[in-house]
């Protein structure tokens, strides 16, 4: 399905990285699903900005799902994760002139101190609700020239984004983000998607 | 022996059954990652969503299974306690739709009057929720719609019937990737109920919506040529007339730039005519006031119609979610559809078939679906022209070694090696400047 699920915008610390803002459309995920789905999601997304270098760009493939992931070289990070049909050159694009517009709107004095709920940037929901349709994208040519002469680093899986010697199943058990249900959740997917392969 | 081993069972299977007859707008069922039992109901229910702890599954499932197959060992299922009896069977297709002998007794107390057939469809629908491609589940409701159609029923019922199955093939096709099944049932209720056929242009632009939103999966796909083998008995004039005028239009723009030059128009008066349709069309003479197309006059204009609208269709998509192999899958099908017409409408002035029935072809011609003369035929020629600006455009759009163009290379050879044109193209044009 050409589908947004989330769109995050995050501070890169030196150790960590911290929300800005996040929105996410989860409808397609069953009711009792989607608490654990956002909380998954919203931990990949700070996963993946921690582990990517400043001022470059990263497409992460898990699945179904595609992780793109930006950035910039004042360490403001953009995170879309999308399903593997939504264009990736769109993503790219769209996570650029998002950022474009939140630094314009919040000076980067700002970002080290600010929390999500100190930050009014709604425009985030009504990007994700548009660009469900990448046609929108029409609009976005001049960035997507600029982005033409960038490269994007493409992963086949999260594991080749993770630092040497990290696991995905350590980093969830010892995260705090996550809850008991959700901790489940990922053990549980785990379990079914590992029985297609015989490794 | 078994029966007492979870002794919550029966107290859950109520609970899971209350929540059924309570909730008559109840639309999915799931399972909740939820390992330990607390000393609480496994059972959740919120925003008609019915929701099972997963540590209770296992247990509860054996229960029912065991204590189904003991009575059905024992000839007792008919003289079990009904209340109980329809429990068991409850949980037993939430939690396993695949098991066929749960669907055979429930046939069996359907035929008996025991089940209502509407409630049937219901649990039907709520079992495909958590399993959408469980083709046990499919048939059975396939099983229960031919019973329930068999008798005459009023128009209302039946629509709300026919608006149900779609609404479930479609929840069905969205939630499991590649749902053939969901398709396949979609295609059974529009072919199976005669009423369905006044869905078929609502169809078609449903289709179209879900076919943009799934680029990569070619069971939708498969749904629209379903409906596309369809159009010829849907050539009336309608709304759509005007939808598809203006796909013709850009469908036909090649003609605008080049005079296409041949003496077509003595071998064939049908060939002629929709020649002489097309540049009214492109000149905007307007014959009939009431449709843009003629499509009274001519009735090949509506059919060209839909597969220019749908040949158009692909080449948007192709360009705008590179690098999908259904959707050139698709235009081949599109491709083949216009090839077969413009034989049709070659061969029936000619009256020379070039098939003739149940002579097997020579062996130089059995890959190639038979050569077309597109001297004759402009309809062909104009079709080649988008190949053509497609295939150049991905090439030179993309990198060399992107999947985009090695589909579309591939799309090419295609071209030649099965639809088989006599002459090369390029030398039929001339540029009018």
């Amino acid at each position: 399905m050409v589908k947004l699920y989330a769109m995050s915008i995050l501070y890169k610390n030196t150790n960590s990285a911290q929300w800005l803002k996040a929105a996410y459309d989860l409808q397609t995920f069953s009711f009792f699903q989607r608490g654990s789905v956002q909380e998954f999601m919203a931990f990949v997304s700070k996963t993946i900005v921690e582990r990517t270098q400043t001022a470059a760009r990263q497409s992460v493939k898990e699945g179904e799902y595609m992780c793109h992931v930006y950035v910039r070289g004042d360490n403001l990070a953009g995170v879309i994760i999308s399903d593997h049909e939504y264009p990736q050159r769109v993503s790219h694009t769209l996570i650029t002139k998002v950022l474009d517009e939140f630094a314009q709107k919040y000076p980067p004095s700002s970002w080290p101190t600010a929390t999500e709920a100190s930050i009014s940037f709604n425009q985030i929901n009504t990007y994700l609700a548009k660009y469900q349709n990448p046609r929108e994208a029409d609009a976005m040519t001049k960035i997507q020239e600029e982005l033409d002469e960038t490269k994007i680093i493409l992963h086949n899986t999260i594991e080749a984004v993770l630092e040497r010697g990290e696991k995905l199943d350590d980093l969830v058990a010892k995260s705090e983000g996550l809850s008991t249900q959700s901790k489940a959740f990922y053990k549980t997917a785990r379990k079914t998607n590992s029985c297609c392969n015989f490794g | 022996m078994h029966d007492d081993i979870f002794p919550a069972a029966e107290k859950i299977l109520t609970d899971i059954e209350n929540i059924f007859k309570r909730d008559k707008l109840l639309k999915d069922f799931e399972i909740v990652p939820v390992t330990v039992g607390e000393n609480k109901s496994p059972v959740l229910h919120a925003e008609h969503t019915l929701g099972l702890q997963e540590w209770c599954v296992r247990h509860l499932y054996v229960h029912v299974y065991h204590k189904v197959m003991n009575l059905k060992r024992q000839q007792r299922l008919r003289r079990e306690d009904p209340s109980v009896l329809s429990r068991l069977l409850l949980g037993g297709v939430l939690l396993n739709p695949d098991c066929t002998t749960l669907w055979n007794i429930r046939r069996e107390f359907v035929v008996l009057g025991r089940f209502d057939p509407l409630t049937e469809l219901h649990i039907n629908a709520i079992t495909l929720s958590r399993r959408p491609k469980s083709a046990e589940s499919f048939v059975y409701r396939r099983w229960i719609l031919k019973r329930m159609t068999a008798e005459p029923l009023e128009s209302a019922t039946l629509s709300s019937i026919i608006e149900e199955e779609l609404q479930v093939s479609l929840m069905a096709a969205d939630r499991y990737a590649n749902n053939y099944h969901a398709w396949n049932h979609r295609m059974w209720v529009m072919s199976h109920i005669p009423q369905a056929q006044d869905k078929f242009y609502d169809e078609w632009t449903t289709s179209e919506i879900w076919v943009s939103k799934h680029v990569s999966e070619h069971s939708g796909l498969q749904y629209r040529e379903f409906l596309l083998n369809q159009v010829d008995q849907h050539l009336e004039h309608t709304d759509y007339c005007l939808k598809f005028q203006s796909s013709l239009e850009s469908f036909l723009s090649p003609l605008k730039h080049s005079i296409f030059n041949s003496d077509f128009s003595k071998h064939s008066t049908v060939s002629q005519r929709l020649y002489q349709s097309f540049v009214d069309l492109l000149d905007k003479k307007e014959s009939c006031s009431q449709c843009p197309m003629n499509c009274k006059e001519n009735n090949f204009m509506l059919q060209i119609g839909f597969l220019a609208y749908e040949l158009l269709l692909v080449t948007d998509l192709i360009h705008l979610y590179p690098g999908h192999e259904a959707l050139w899958c698709h235009r081949r099908f599109v491709l083949f559809c216009f090839f077969s017409l413009s034989k049709k409408i070659s061969c029936n002035s000619t009256k020379e078939s070039d098939i003739m029935d149940g002579i097997p072809l020579p062996k130089t011609q059995k890959l190639c679906v038979l050569e077309i003369d597109s001297d004759k035929c402009f309809l062909w020629w104009l079709v080649m022209q988008h190949e053509d600006a497609l295939i150049k455009d991905c090439v030179i759009k993309t990198t060399e070694e992107s999947y985009q163009t090695k589909l579309a290379l591939r799309h090419e050879k295609w071209i030649k090696s099965v639809l088989i044109c006599k002459e090369n193209l390029s030398c039929r044009t001339q540029s009018v400047s």
